[in-house]
């Protein structure tokens, strides 16, 4: 088990948004979470990540023995080495493993490309941030890392590029990359083709893909076709409440998932529209809580 | 900019020598002027070091500056416990500065829980509240309010113990050197201050440069750029906020330090007052948030503009009533007479044009001078101008 939560509860003021989620993970899986908007979400990658405190319940995780060391030698035995990170911060959840890619694009927006992810590499290697007297670039292996990751997110030739001169595809693969930088041992990813144009979804769905061969996913996605796609498991949240968890196809056929959220995902051929509606609907404000309330709708624009 | 230091009074006292002499004393700062730029360069500097590269505004940077002249001072009048009367400045500078920035841990430890305007305001209060003890803290001298002043021999600079390698600052205490090296150069007391003080600018100005191009120092920029995703990705911000307000407090005690060896005396109002901050705040944005040098430009700047405006040596006002014909000087405008008007709106008024030239700066210049050159030259003066030049020169 990589990741375990039990009773996972968080509230803002009198509204639940996370609601006694017992979940669990294993090393390898890529599993995606949907829901409605307001569904809780986006605050349950918050809780995992320690930017919220949980109100109640817990959350374990148990990365690979000796990180570094080989992911896939991990499992079985995992729970010997679980550790609590239910009142971890996220810089100490970053460090035990856990990285996260944002709804909303969320990056270092005037440094270049390549220091976005060299910073982020270096995060994890420890006392090398401490070193106030050492010339950043004789550090080659920061940098060799990060040249890694723009190569396999596909953006080597932008290395140098302001980032926020990229395009808003490409700010969402390098939100990927950035994330990559940490060497997750559990990689979350909340709506990583939000606003992505329908071509662009491809490439970043190629990208999960590629990244989910040797890490552990958690993906938060509203285009049900990608969902049904790549998933290993979906779990569904409904109103802050784990409604099902399971394989695509038994999710698919739950009669509670399809009442509150696939709107017919699957016995009729397009679902699109009414997902849609049912999205709008029931949005509340949960999210937008959690989110500081500057989130932007994200895939509104084709409404 | 190294080099321009070095050559600078010399070229100003060689200037002074030739028919240009009035235009020189009119439009260029004097040695005095330059040495003010020098302390306040380095304060401005460490107000940069924190708030340009981290993002958080340090208003009440004064503190540190006054940590480091009041330490001094009372180190050199005996009254720190544990230091003898007689320690060699260079030491009392440098536990001056360590006490700086243990002050800055303080403060930080409390003011880094906030963010923002927050932190502006707090780091301020704390700042005031230092402010108006020292002002009635009797222990510093008999007039608290007046400050302290050395009552000892003059404050030296250079190595600790080793007479030959150090120099005595101070505009009226200072050494001056006659004939430099058998060169036949003679530099005065104040030349001779300006040479010492300035090499400990420039040793602080490297030292803060090579932090900000550490690891460490991208850290901070990450922090500035995006602290949310900074913490995402691993960093214990606070800590490295803290390590850099300690680092930011450290130098700017230093400042503090050579001024009050230059001034041998020391006041609240000219250390500890939350307008030697504005000062630093104004300069930075003058000179460029976020680049190091440019506080230092931005000083020059301002420095050299209240040098222009003020009479103490040359500046406009003289060279106008000079050289102007007494009949332009009697003329009648508004319904004064010109020389009136030169006296009133010309002479000493550098604070309101500055103003004004702040305003435009922060409309129109936002990147300050040195931001705007990088941003043009695409990227550092020193990387780029030989490209530049070389272009030209085809």
């Amino acid at each position: 088990m990589l990741l375990e939560t039990e009773g996972l509860t968080k509230r803002f003021g009198g509204i639940t948004a996370v609601d006694g989620v017992d979940f669990a993970l294993e090393t390898g899986e890529l599993c995606s979470i949907i829901g409605p908007n307001g569904a809780g979400k986006t605050t349950f990658f918050n809780l995992l990540t320690g930017v919220l405190e949980p109100s109640d319940g817990s959350i374990r995780f148990a990365p690979s023995g000796g990180r570094d060391a080989g992911a896939a030698s991990a499992g079985a035995d995992g729970t010997g080495s679980a550790i609590d990170i239910t009142t971890a911060s996220p810089d100490e959840t970053a460090l035990a493993g856990i990285h996260r890619s944002y709804q909303i694009t969320n990056l270092f927006p005037t440094l270049s490309v390549l220091e976005n992810v060299r910073v982020a590499a270096q995060a994890s290697r420890g006392n090398d941030s401490w070193k106030l007297w050492r010339n950043v670039t004789d550090f080659e292996d920061h940098y060799a890392e990060a040249t890694a990751i723009l190569e396999r997110i596909g953006l080597a030739e932008e290395a140098e590029t302001v980032t926020q001169n990229l395009s808003h595809g490409e700010k969402r693969s390098l939100e990927i990359g950035v994330a990559l930088a940490g060497d997750p041992d559990l990689l979350l990813l909340d709506e990583p083709t939000a606003g992505v144009s329908s071509e662009g979804v491809d490439e970043v769905v190629a990208l999960i893909e590629d990244v989910a061969e040797d890490h552990s996913v958690m993906l938060i996605e509203h285009n049900m076709e990608v969902v049904m796609d790549i998933s290993d498991r979906i779990a569904v949240l409904h109103r802050g409440e784990l409604i099902a968890d399971g394989p695509p196809e038994d999710v698919r056929g739950d009669e509670d998932v399809q009442e509150a959220y696939l709107g017919g995902y699957g016995r009729e051929g397009s679902a699109d529209g009414r997902e849609r509606s049912a999205d709008e609907g029931g949005r509340s404000d949960g999210d937008a809580a959690a989110d500081g309330g500057r989130r932007v709708r994200a895939g509104g624009e084709s409404r | 900019m190294i080099v321009g230091f070095l050559l600078y009074p010399l070229g100003y006292e060689a200037l002074l020598a030739t028919p240009a002499a009035p235009l020189a004393e009119t439009f260029l700062p004097a040695i005095t002027f330059m040495v003010v730029v020098l302390y306040m360069g380095l304060f401005a500097m460490s107000f940069d070091f924190v708030s340009g590269y981290t993002g958080y505004l340090s208003f009440g940077h004064a503190a540190f500056f006054g940590t480091g002249g009041y330490f001094v001072v009372l180190a050199a009048n005996g009254q720190v416990p544990g230091i003898p009367g007689g320690t060699p400045f260079m030491i009392t500078l440098l536990l001056g500065a360590v006490v700086a920035g243990l002050l800055a841990l303080v403060i930080g430890s409390v003011s880094f829980r906030l963010t923002g305007v927050y932190f502006a305001m707090i780091t301020l209060g704390f700042a005031q509240v230092i402010y108006e003890l020292i002002r009635s803290w009797g222990y510093v001298s008999t007039n608290p309010t007046e400050g302290a002043t050395v009552s000892g021999d003059a404050l030296a600079i250079g190595v600790p113990f080793v007479d030959a390698l150090s120099l005595d600052v101070g505009r009226l205490t200072g050494e001056s050197v006659e004939n430099l090296l058998g060169l036949g150069i003679d530099l005065s007391a104040t030349v001779v201050s300006y040479y010492a003080l300035g090499i400990v600018v420039v040793v602080c100005y490297f030292a803060m440069q090579r932090i900000i191009h550490s690891p460490f120092g991208r850290v901070m920029i990450a922090i500035r750029e995006n602290e949310e995703r900074a913490r995402a990705v691993g960093y214990a911000t606070y800590r490295f906020k803290l390590a850099a307000f300690a680092i930011s407090g450290f130098f700017g005690a230093v400042a503090g330090g050579i001024f009050a060896a230059y001034s041998r005396s020391v006041a609240p109002d000219g250390t500890f007052y939350f307008l030697v901050t504005a000062d630093a705040l104004i300069t930075t944005i003058v000179g460029g948030f976020g680049t190091l040098a440019g506080p230092v430009y931005g000083t020059l700047f301002t420095q050299g503009l209240e040098d222009v405006l003020s009479t103490e040596s040359g500046g406009i006002a003289t060279l106008l009533r000079e050289e102007l014909p007494a009949s332009v000087l009697e003329a009648d405008l508004f319904g004064i007479s010109v020389e009136l008007f030169v006296n009133t709106a010309v002479d000493g008024r550098a604070p309101l044009y500055l103003g004004i030239i702040f305003v435009l700066f922060v409309l129109f210049v936002p990147n300050g001078i040195l931001g705007t050159l990088r941003d043009r030259l695409g990227g550092t003066v020193g990387k780029r101008l030989p490209d530049h030049l070389r272009r030209y020169l085809r």
